[in-house]
Order: structure tokens, then C-alpha cells, then sequence
């Protein structure tokens, strides 16, 4: 329906726009014969109007008219041809009557007429807009009071449903008395109540507020926002599905992961979640478009909220998009999964260094003191904010033999190295402080600053 | 130390105050409390209990921690201190944060409970605070 107003809009624009320009011109042709015709006849005043048509008028015939290009088509007939003609003659004279009208005005009335105009015209406009006001205000309220209204008497309806001692004969008697209420507001308010039943009460009565939602057939509600709604019926629709619907509805869901909008696009992503506690990041594999940050955030918010287990995650570390492979390696590290030590490991040979730097971090996490002689390997190679991690990381692994590996950095590192290196050296035992003032005179004070920054206690929390 | 408000008339109904913002689950509470024999007083906050609470006596209050004008930590922290030191009191939350769990046992809750939770879990929490 919507779309074929826009249709028939966008037709009668058309319409107008031809007539302006096309039936103009041939309006045109037809004045110039009439005038020229008019100049033969010699009247000292306008004769009447049957004279016209006595007069020899080169007015196209019928058949030229018929073959004539009009609007509906070539020689569509002569009938299109009229309308175009007297709709060319409105507008022509609405608007010569609107260039008299601003004439007759502009010339004829003193500046204190428009003054008073203006005023009453500024006054009306403040009176139209505060009616509006007060209606859109009136019409919320009694929206509002209704809705209040209602959601409290569905409340009272529903409150005994989340109960495990409920018999048969009494829930029939709920459904039946929630089944009588059939306009979409009320439909709406019934699932609202279910979802936020869903958001406080577990076990018994989450199941029952689930069998609840499908008896009332209020799916039926969500997924026609889902599919005709815009993107923030879309995004409302999917929610609803992920708290009350079932597994089956996961293939619907599937479909608006690589949506055109955004926000539909990550709900329908923490849908796919609830949904799919088995395999929450199923989708995963299924994304077209750019993994965004924030997605990540929620999407740990939710298995946080909703107690979804992590799912095993290295097989995915390969992932094609970038995004995917940090947000992967950040949860890895989260969730504490050492299993994935080996594929995390891999990435640190990652073509990207925002993905080596996250592995090192996330090897730091997970405390794994094999990979030390990997990092300190692809150390010379790496670049300077993975250079850091990887030194910062050493203070989980330090042992004696790493010592000269710091050394080295200490002496031929940047400044932010040194410091590092410094901090690390300083942290190994007595020794290391040891170690470092024999280092400083080596390298003629050069590190001295850095020694008595560790070393000062009120730097404790930096160091 | 304020006035114990304990009510100690057995013969009479015990009642339990809910301060609740959330009209569901106030409602499910409520029903399932009366149900179970007890005299229920709902509230939407802690500003709108206190009055309540300080002229009536009770038996078991049952509080919401995030609330607006008064929360739950307030109003417990007010009730042990102007109130009743020995009355039971529930708490409920979203919340998993240990800090907040531990500081709600620390001003005087007797127990706390998470959402989500089982409803019949609640009737036998409270059966165990005042049966």
C-alpha cells in the first residue's frame, strides 16, 4: 500500500512536470494559430465568442492530435490531449491570478496593513504550533494511561503463570483470558510483560513464559516486524525472538547478520547468541560485512548476562577479517582458554601487527612461559608497540638466562625499551638493581634517570 | 538505635514489605506472598517505604538494590540504623559484582538474591528468614 502511493505520487509529479513542458508547447502551437487568425479578422472590439469558430483557425485536426506524442503514448487520443490542455490552463491561471494578487496588494495598501498582517499571521503560527503541541501531548498521555492501564491488568493476568504449582485447568484459563486481547498495541504490551518475566524469573518459569509466547502465537507478531518493519522494528523484533522464541527461529535470524543496517545487524548477531548457546559464535563464519569494535563489547556483556558458556574459539583465528581475529584473541584470553596456546602462538607471525601485538598480550594472559624464546626470537624483527608487549610480557617468564637478552635492550633500546627493560631488570631480584647500577656506569649515566624513577616509591604504581 | 519493629502478635497475619520498582515482578511477588498466608505492603521505592516502615511493624522486608530516589542500600542501611537491627531483610539484584554482594551483607542484609531467579526459590528463602 505504501508503495504504491509513492508510486502514484511520484506519477501525478510526472503528470504535472509533462504538462508544464511538453503540453506546453503544443499550447503554444495553438495560440500562435488562433492569434494569427485573429489578426485576419479586423474587429474594433472583441467579437463574441461564436466569431472563433467562424474564423479559419489552424487548429490541429483530431488525426493529427491522435499522432501526436502525448503522455500516455503515441497516439493515445485526443481525449489525453484535452486533459493536458486544461490542466496547462489551470496552472497558467492560478498563477496569473497570483502575480495580480501580489500586485493589487503591493501597490495598494499602506505599510501598517502588512504590519497588522504579518502579526496575525505570526500569532496564528504560535497558535498552530501550541494546538499541536497539546494534542501530541493529549494524544501521549491517553497512549500512555492506556498502555499503564493495560500492562497492569495483563500483569495481574499473568502473575500466578510463573509459578510451579499452577494446574492445567487454571493456565487454560490464563491463555484463554490472554487471547482475548487481539489489537497489536495489546499484543505488544502481553510480550513486553514475557520478556521482562524472561529477564527476572528463571527455570520453571522461563519455560513456561517461552510455551506462553508460542500459544499465543505473538511470534507470529515479531517475525512480521522482522520482515516489513524498518531497522528499528527489525532490530525489536529480533530481540523478542532471542528471548521467547526457540532454536528454530536461528534461520531467520541467520538472515539479518549481514543486514544493511547496523544496528540490526548486531542485534540480530546477540540473537543468534541466545539462540545458539551451543555454538554462540556461529556467526562468525557467516559475516560479509566489517566486524565493528563495539559488537564485541556487547556481545561479551550478553554471555556475561545470559551465562553463555565460551565456545572453543582457536579454529577461528584465521579469520579473514581483522576485527574478528583481535576480538577473538581478546575473548581467548578473557575466558582463559590455554587450549588455544598453539593457534594464538601463530599468530604472532600475523601479517598484521595490531593482531601480533594482541597474541603477545594475550599469551602474557594465559601464562604461557614455552612461547618466551618465540618472542624473544621475532623481537629484532618486530615492530616498536609489539617490541613493548613483548618485554612488558617477559615479567611472567624472567629468568636467568634472559638476562642478557634485557641487557641488550637497555643498552641499545628506544626510550621507551629502556625504561621497560629497566623496570624488569630492577624487579629480578637484588640482583637486577645490582646489575643495573654496573650497567648505568658502563653506559656513562645514561640509564641513571630511569633507575631512580623505578626505584623511587611514590613511582610504585608505574613501575 | 531506633525502635525494634518486629511484629511479635502471632495471632495476626506477618507481614512482609516489598520495595520493588518493577511492577512485574512486585506483582508476582505479591501474589504468590499472599498465597502463601503472609500480609504484603508494595512499594516502588525506598523514599515511599520508609514512611511505611517507621509507623508499622513487620516481619521481612524484601528490597530491590537499584531503585530510584532511595536505593536499596540505603534504605537498608536506614532501616538498621533507625529501625530495626534484628528484622530480616532480602535483597535483590542483577548483579554479580562481589564488592556490591559483600558491601550489602556488610550494612545488615540476611540474604540476597540474583536475577534471575526460580520463583518458587523465593518462597522457600523466605520461609527459612521467618517461618
Amino acid at each position: 500500500m505504501k508503495k504504491f502511493r509513492c508510486v502514484f505520487l511520484k506519477g501525478g509529479i510526472f503528470v504535472v512536470i509533462y504538462s508544464l513542458f511538453f503540453g506546453w508547447g503544443q499550447i503554444q502551437e495553438i495560440q500562435a494559430a488562433v492569434n494569427s487568425t485573429k489578426a485576419e479578422c479586423v474587429f474594433l472590439e472583441d467579437p463574441p465568442a461564436e466569431v472563433y469558430f467562424d474564423c479559419e483557425v489552424a487548429i490541429p485536426d483530431v488525426a493529427e492530435m491522435e499522432a501526436r506524442p502525448t503522455l500516455l503514448g503515441v497516439g493515445a487520443g485526443a481525449g489525453s490531449y484535452g486533459l493536458i490542455i486544461s490542466l496547462v490552463d489551470f496552472v497558467r491561471s492560478a498563477l496569473t491570478d497570483f502575480f495580480s494578487f501580489v500586485d493589487k496588494i503591493s501597490l495598494g495598501y499602506s505599510l501598517l496593513f502588512y504590519l497588522a498582517l504579518f502579526a496575525i499571521f505570526f500569532l496564528l503560527n504560535i497558535a498552530s504550533v501550541v494546538i499541536v503541541i497539546v494534542i501530541s501531548n493529549w494524544i501521549f498521555n491517553r497512549r500512555e494511561i492506556y498502555q499503564k492501564y493495560k500492562r497492569k491488568e495483563i500483569i495481574e493476568i499473568v502473575s500466578p503463570y510463573f509459578y510451579d504449582d499452577l494446574d492445567d485447568h487454571e493456565a487454560a484459563g490464563i491463555v484463554e483470558t490472554l487471547n482475548q486481547y487481539k489489537s497489536s498495541k495489546d499484543k505488544q504490551i502481553i510480550i513486553d510483560v514475557l520478556i521482562e518475566g524472561k529477564r527476572n524469573f528463571t527455570g520453571e518459569g522461563s519455560i513456561k513464559i517461552k510455551a506462553l509466547y508460542q500459544v499465543l502465537q505473538l511470534h507470529k507478531v515479531s517475525l512480521r516486524k522482522i520482515k516489513y518493519g524498518n531497522w528499528y522494528r527489525r532490530s525489536v523484533g529480533l530481540r523478542e525472538l532471542a528471548f521467547l522464541g526457540k532454536r528454530a527461529y536461528k534461520t531467520e535470524i541467520e538472515n539479518y547478520i549481514n543486514d544493511n543496517h547496523q544496528y540490526v545487524r548486531t542485534e540480530a548477531i546477540l540473537s543468534y547468541m541466545l539462540l545458539d548457546d551451543k555454538n554462540p559464535f556461529g556467526f562468525l563464519m557467516e559475516l560479509k560485512y566489517s566486524f565493528v569494535r563495539w559488537d564485541s563489547l556487547s556481545i561479551y556483556y550478553t554471555m556475561y548476562f545470559n551465562g553463555i558458556e565460551p565456545p572453543a574459539m582457536a579454529h577461528m583465528l584465521n579469520h579473514s577479517d581483522l576485527q574478528v581475529r583481535l576480538f577473538l584473541l581478546r575473548m581467548i584470553s578473557i575466558y582463559n582458554q590455554l587450549d588455544a596456546v598453539r593457534e594464538v602462538a601463530k599468530c604472532l607471525l600475523d601479517e598484521n601487527p595490531e593482531v601480533r601485538q594482541e597474541a603477545v598480550i594475550t599469551l602474557r594472559a594465559l601464562e604461557y612461559y614455552r612461547i618466551k624464546v618465540l618472542m624473544k626470537n621475532r623481537y629484532v624483527d618486530e615492530c616498536h608497540p609489539v617490541r613493548l608487549e613483548i618485554l612488558r610480557s617477559m615479567k611472567h617468564f624472567i629468568e636467568d638466562d634472559d638476562i642478557s637478552f634485557i641487557e641488550e635492550r637497555v643498552r641499545k633500546g628506544s626510550f621507551d625499551e629502556v625504561f621497560e627493560a629497566v623496570k624488569l631488570l630492577y624487579k629480578f631480584s637484588g640482583y637486577g638493581e645490582r646489575r643495573l647500577w654496573l650497567l648505568d656506569e658502563e653506559l656513562e649515566g645514561r640509564i641513571a634517570i630511569f633507575i631512580k624513577h623505578v626505584a623511587e616509591p611514590r613511582n610504585k604504581h608505574v613501575a | 538505635m531506633g525502635m525494634n519493629k518486629v511484629n511479635l502478635d502471632l495471632s495476626s497475619k506477618k507481614t512482609i514489605v516489598i520495595v520493588e520498582d518493577n511492577d512485574l515482578l512486585s506483582k508476582v511477588l505479591e501474589y504468590r506472598m499472599e498465597k502463601d498466608g503472609f500480609q504484603v505492603e508494595v512499594f516502588n521505592n525506598g523514599e515511599e517505604a520508609i514512611e511505611f516502615l517507621s509507623s508499622n511493624s513487620f516481619d521481612l522486608l524484601i528490597t530491590d538494590l537499584y531503585m530510584p530516589f532511595m536505593n536499596g542500600s540505603e534504605l537498608i542501611k536506614y532501616v538498621r540504623d533507625n529501625i530495626s537491627a534484628t528484622v530480616p531483610i532480602m535483597a535483590i539484584s542483577s548483579t554479580h559484582e562481589e564488592d556490591v554482594i559483600g558491601n550489602i551483607f556488610n550494612i545488615g542484609a540476611n540474604d540476597f538474591i540474583v536475577k534471575p531467579f526460580r520463583a518458587g526459590e523465593l518462597s522457600v528463602r523466605i520461609k527459612r528468614l521467618i517461618g
